[in-house]
C-alpha cells in the first residue's frame, strides 16, 4: 500500500503528489494547478477529479476550499448518460431509414428490399417461392419483351436556376452544356479535381436559365454539398441558385416496347409521337389536373418514361401506371434487375463500375470530353502523366465460356495462371446472367482493356479457373434501335 | 370501365391528425398538411423588394430569425435563401399555382433570384405540450434554453440524427420541417421517445 499512487484524474493519471509538487513549485491559483497537472483537463471537465484537488491544495495551503475558487466549469454541468445526449438509438431506431413515397406499395407486394445510403429500395419482387434470380430473370425478361415499372424516386433532384446556369453546368460537367435546347435533356459525367468520374445523371433544361440535374442515389448529398461549395467559394461571379428537389418529386420510370402505349392510357393529350417527344426530351403534362414533368430517357436502353410529380401524387400515380399496364404485363423490377438492364447496354454505375481512379478515358467514354471548352473540374488532371497512361486499367466486357457461369463481382482477372507471382490485371465490377441473350455477362476493369478485345484471360476461384473472353461493354442492341421501338 | 382513369390520389405520409404522444405530459404531435412551401433565393435589392411587393413581407435578414403576416412566415436559411410557408392550410389547387406562378415570373424568369416548390420536399410536423423541449433534447445537441422564450425564433439541427428545421411558433408550440422521406422514421422515433419522459 506504501507505494500505491493515490490517483485523482483516473483520465489523465495525474495524482495527490502531482498536486503537491505543483504547490511546492509555485503553482498557487487552482487554474495554474490545473494547467500544470492537466488534473480536470480531459472529458469530466473537472467535476471528477477538481473536487479532490481542490481538497489537497486547501489542506496542503492551510486555507479554507471555498477561497480556493473554482476553475472554468462547462457543459454538462451535472453527469449526464450517453442516452440523453443521443436519444435511443436502438432496434429499428438504429440507423435511419428513408422510404420512397411508393413505399407502401412494394411493401403490399411483398418487394424485397435492399439498402441504399439510407434509403430503402425495392430490390425484387418475388412471386410464390422465387428466389432472387428467378425473380430478377422474370422481371428482365418483361422489361424488355413488354414493359416494366420502377421506383426511381431515390435519384437525386436539384433545381437549378440562375442566368449562368448553363455556363455552371459547363465548368461542373465533362460536356457542352450552352447549346442543349429548352426542352431537351443530357447525361453528363462530373469529375473530381483529380479527373477521376465522381457522379453522373441526367440534366433537363426546363427554360432559358432553369435546369433539373439528377444524380446518383447514393451521391446527391455530397453532389449538391460539392456544387454548393463551388458556387461559394470558387465561383462566386455566377448568378446561379441550387435547391435540393430530392424529396419533393416521386419518380416512376416505366420502360419496354409497350411503355408508349401505357403513357398515351394516362396522359391521352400528350403527343408521344418520336418527332414531337423524341428520346432525351422532356414535356410539362397534367394527370387528373395535377403537373407533372414526363422525360423521355432511358437507363435500360428501352423505349422508356420517367415521371416525376409531387410526392404525395406518386404512389396514385404509380399504381394508375400498373393498372394501365395491365393488359401488357406491366412488371415491378427492383434494383437489381435495374442493373441487369443497364449492363446489358454497357451503361456504368458510379460508384459500382468506378471507384475513384477511373477517368472518363478509363471508362471509354472519351465522347463526353469537350475538347472545345476552356475549362471544367478535373480537365486539368485529365492530361498528366499518369492519367494519359495507355495501360491503365479501363472498363471492358466479359463473356465467359461457359454462358451458364456467372463471375464474382470483384473477382481478380489474370492473363496466365502457371506464371509466379500471379500478374493481377483487373477485376469483375458488375456480373450477372442475362435472360435477354441468354448468357452470362460482365463488366470489368482491365489494364489496358481496350487493346485486348477478343482476348482469352483467366479468373481464378478458389476452386476453379474460369475461362473469359475480353469485348466490347455494350452487350444488347449496339444499334440503339430499341430506344425507338 | 377500367380504373386505371380514376382520379390520382394524394396521399399523407402520417395518416393520422393528432396523436398524444404522452397522457401524463400532454404532448401532442401532428402533421400539417397541405401547407404551401417554397424555397426562395437571392441577393439583391431588387429580389427583396419584388419579394415584398408579391408577398407583403419583409424577408427576415438576421440569423434564425422569421417574420410573418397574416397568410405566410418566412424563415431565414441562408443569407441568400428563405423558406416560406403557408400559415394555414390550403386548398392544393389554384391558389397555391398562382402564388407560386406569380414569384416565378417576377423572381426566376427576370434573373432575380430562384423559387423552387418545396412543399412536398418537406412536412411539417406541429409540437406542442410543456414537455415539448424535452421531446426534442432526447435526439438533439441544440440547447434550447434561449430558443424557447423567443417566439418566432428557428433553428437548423439534428434531431435523431436526421436534419430538421424548427420554428417557434409560440409558448411550447413548434412546427418541425423535416425531409418527407425521412419523416415516418422520425415519427416512429418520436412516438417512442416520448414513452421516456
Amino acid at each position: 500500500m506504501g507505494k500505491t499512487k493515490p490517483f485523482l484524474d483516473f483520465q489523465n493519471d495525474s495524482t495527490a503528489n502531482d498536486i503537491k509538487l505543483a504547490l511546492r513549485e509555485g503553482f498557487k491559483s487552482i487554474e495554474h494547478v490545473k494547467r500544470y497537472t492537466t488534473t480536470g483537463m480531459a472529458t469530466d471537465q473537472g467535476k471528477l477529479s477538481n473536487m479532490h484537488a481542490l481538497g489537497i491544495i486547501a489542506e496542503t495551503a492551510g486555507v479554507k476550499m471555498g477561497e480556493l475558487g473554482t476553475t472554468t466549469f462547462r457543459p454538462p454541468y451535472t453527469p449526464l448518460t450517453f442516452g440523453t445526449i443521443v436519444g435511443r438509438n436502438v432496434g429499428e431506431f438504429f440507423d435511419i431509414t428513408r422510404r420512397t413515397p411508393i413505399h407502401d406499395w412494394h411493401v403490399e407486394n411483398k418487394a424485397k428490399f435492399e439498402n441504399v445510403g439510407q434509403w430503402k429500395r425495392a430490390w425484387y419482387y418475388p412471386i410464390d417461392n422465387e428466389n432472387m434470380h428467378e425473380a430478377v430473370q422474370r422481371e428482365s425478361k418483361a422489361a424488355r419483351d413488354s414493359a416494366g415499372i420502377l421506383d426511381a424516386s431515390t435519384l437525386g433532384k436539384i433545381d437549378i436556376q440562375g442566368s449562368d446556369a448553363s455556363e455552371f453546368l459547363n465548368r461542373v460537367y465533362t460536356n457542352a452544356w450552352s447549346k442543349l435546347e429548352i426542352g431537351k435533356c443530357r447525361y453528363g459525367l462530373m469529375l473530381n479535381e483529380d479527373g477521376m468520374v465522381y457522379d453522373d445523371g441526367v440534366t433537363t433544361r426546363l427554360s432559358e436559365n432553369h435546369y433539373l440535374m439528377t444524380t446518383t442515389t447514393g451521391g446527391a448529398a455530397n453532389v449538391l454539398s460539392k456544387l454548393e461549395d463551388y458556387l461559394q467559394t470558387e465561383w462566386p461571379e455566377l448568378d446561379v441558385y441550387l435547391t435540393s428537389v430530392t424529396d419533393h418529386y416521386g419518380t416512376v420510370s416505366i420502360c419496354g416496347p409497350n411503355s408508349k402505349k401505357i403513357l398515351s392510357k394516362i396522359i391521352p393529350d400528350l403527343d408521344l409521337s418520336d418527332k414531337e417527344f423524341p428520346h432525351m426530351s422532356f414535356k410539362n403534362a397534367l394527370i387528373d389536373s395535377i403537373r407533372c414533368r414526363v422525360m423521355r430517357i432511358s437507363f435500360t436502353g428501352e423505349h422508356s418514361y420517367e415521371i416525376n410529380i409531387q410526392a404525395s401524387y406518386a404512389k396514385s400515380v404509380w399504381e394508375k401506371c400498373f393498372e394501365a399496364g395491365k393488359e401488357f404485363n406491366i412488371t415491378p423490377y427492383g434494383t437489381e434487375t435495374m442493373h441487369l438492364l443497364r449492363a446489358e447496354k454497357g451503361f456504368i454505375i458510379a460508384g459500382q463500375d468506378t471507384d475513384g481512379t477511373m477517368t472518363p478515358v478509363d471508362l471509354q467514354m472519351d465522347w463526353i470530353i469537350s475538347k472545345k471548352k476552356y475549362d471544367f473540374i478535373g480537365k486539368r488532371s485529365l492530361y498528366r502523366s499518369d492519367t494519359i497512361r495507355e495501360d491503365r486499367k479501363q472498363l471492358v466486357g466479359l463473356i465467359t465460356d461457359d454462358p451458364k457461369e456467372i463471375l464474382e463481382e470483384g473477382a481478380q482477372i489474370v492473363a496466365e495462371t502457371n506464371k509466379q507471382p500471379v500478374e493481377m490485371l483487373g477485376h469483375v465490377t458488375s456480373s450477372y446472367f442475362s435472360p435477354n441473350l441468354n448468357k452470362s455477362i460482365a463488366l470489368a476493369v482491365v489494364k489496358n482493356g481496350k487493346k485486348l478485345k477478343g482476348q482469352k484471360m483467366f479468373v481464378p476461384m478458389e476452386n476453379k479457373i474460369i475461362n473469359v473472353t475480353i469485348t466490347d461493354t455494350v452487350f444488347l442492341d449496339k444499334e440503339n434501335k430499341r430506344l425507338n421501338a | 370501365m377500367p380504373n386505371w382513369n380514376s382520379a390520382i390520389k394524394k396521399i399523407d405520409v402520417n395518416d393520422v391528425v393528432s396523436v398524444n404522444l404522452n397522457h401524463h405530459s400532454e404532448l401532442f404531435i401532428s402533421e400539417v398538411e397541405p401547407i404551401m412551401k417554397l424555397n426562395i433565393r437571392g441577393k439583391s435589392r431588387d429580389f427583396l423588394s419584388m419579394i415584398g411587393k408579391i408577398l407583403n413581407i419583409i424577408l427576415p435578414t438576421e440569423t434564425n430569425t422569421s417574420t410573418t403576416n397574416k397568410f405566410i412566415t418566412a424563415i431565414w436559411l441562408s443569407p441568400d435563401e428563405w423558406l416560406i410557408f403557408k400559415n394555414n392550410v390550403t386548398n392544393r389547387g389554384a391558389e397555391e399555382t398562382n402564388i407560386e406562378e406569380n414569384l416565378y415570373k417576377n423572381i426566376s424568369q427576370k434573373k432575380l433570384g430562384s423559387i423552387t416548390n418545396v412543399s412536398d420536399q418537406f412536412v411539417m410536423i406541429n409540437i406542442q405540450g410543456k414537455n415539448l423541449y424535452e421531446l426534442l433534447s432526447s435526439g438533439c445537441p441544440f440547447n434550447f434554453n434561449d430558443f424557447k422564450n423567443k417566439k418566432g425564433a428557428v433553428t437548423q439541427t439534428l434531431l435523431n440524427h436526421t436534419d430538421v428545421i424548427i420554428y417557434n411558433e409560440d409558448i411550447n408550440k413548434i412546427n418541425l420541417f423535416v425531409r418527407r422521406s425521412f419523416s415516418a422514421h422520425l415519427w416512429s422515433w418520436m412516438n417512442d421517445s416520448a414513452r421516456f419522459i
